[in-house]
């Protein structure tokens, strides 16, 4: 049965801090309350803190890249769905973390709605 | 490291940057969207005339950001050794997009019998030779024109031909060189009606 959304547990990674907590409240605004990480390690710290049902993770960031965070989180909670973030039309990064077990990908820049829906299908999964 | 090697890590790392930018600017405009949407302060007409300026502003993002990925794409693969000639077409495009626009002039690319075609050549000589045909055929031809990008491989030999619709176009492909870099042929064909830009592929 799927949650309600106030109740999903999201983590929110990049290093690109404008974006990500002004994704947060917005997301915030629709009744789902996420944290967020500016790295890597930072997301893999969290993560063991509090596993989230779903992380949303940017694939390029300096220091440990998107794809070595994916790789660490499935090893050690295969249950959290990673969602993927990747430059407007880089197909290739999302197929490689797809490979390695993330749920999807989605490309930059991102429509809140399309989110939100992409969320929703990692929530049924997540369980 | 090369020139050219040098260009295109600048020009694919300012890219990166400029995406950064164009992506927080859109969350902060959707941020802003959302509160003017909550706000019951504001009267329905006015919270519609802002809608209308944030979908513009939302579409300007996607056009921003398709040219900052397609340069920052051709500027880290610019020291590849081999092109991918469609992906390669489509950054130019984007490029050009807004001149075309202006013109009136149409591309739409059939990768047909060429898909997925590698041209076994780094991506700066073919870019040269294919842009030069795309600006030429904005330029020269009739506002309302269609120009179909065929590409094509045969016998260890890559081919992107420019035909354009309505048919019998000619006189656009003029001032093309016939072979504008080595191992690059720029073919004119029907009189003038369609080019070829042929290459080695893989």
């Amino acid at each position: 049965m799927t949650l309600p959304m106030y109740e999903w547990k999201v983590l929110l990674v990049d290093d690109e801090e404008e974006f990500i907590t002004t994704l947060a409240e917005r997301l915030s605004l629709r009744g789902l309350s996420a944290r967020v990480a500016l790295d890597g390690e930072e997301a893999l710290r969290l993560v063991e803190e509090n596993p989230p049902h779903v992380m949303i993770l940017d694939v390029l960031m300096p220091g440990m890249k998107g794809l070595d965070v994916l790789k660490a989180v499935k090893a050690k909670r295969p249950q959290v769905q990673v969602i993927l973030l990747t430059g407007h039309g880089s197909t290739r990064d999302g197929m490689e973390g797809m490979r390695h077990g993330a749920f999807d990908y989605m490309m930059k820049p991102l429509s809140i709605d399309a989110l939100l829906a992409k969320l929703g299908e990692a929530m049924e999964k997540a369980g | 490291m090369g020139g050219e090697t040098v260009t295109g890590r600048l020009t694919a790392m300012a890219m990166h940057d400029m995406l950064n930018v164009l992506a927080v600017l859109k969350e902060n405009a959707g941020l802003l969207e959302d509160l003017i949407g909550l706000e019951p302060a504001i009267p329905a007409a006015q919270k519609a005339r802002f809608g209308g300026l944030f979908r513009i502003m939302q579409e300007q993002f996607g056009v921003g950001s398709d040219l900052a990925e397609a340069l920052k794409r051709f500027g880290s693969e610019a020291a590849q050794p081999h092109a991918d000639v469609a992906p390669l077409l489509r950054t130019l495009l984007a490029v050009l997009r807004r001149k075309a626009r202006g013109r009136k002039v149409s591309f739409v690319v059939d990768e047909g019998g060429g898909r997925g075609l590698r041209a076994a050549l780094p991506p700066a000589p073919l870019a040269a030779a294919l842009f030069a045909a795309l600006e030429r055929a904005v330029d020269g031809l009739a506002a309302g024109s269609v120009v179909r990008l065929l590409l094509a491989a045969r016998d260890g030999r890559g081919m992107v031909r420019f035909i354009a619709e309505p048919g019998g176009a000619s006189g656009w492909t003029d001032g093309l060189q016939t072979g504008p870099a080595e191992d690059i042929a720029c073919e004119i064909k029907d009189g003038g009606a369609e080019c070829r830009v042929c290459f080695p592929c893989l």
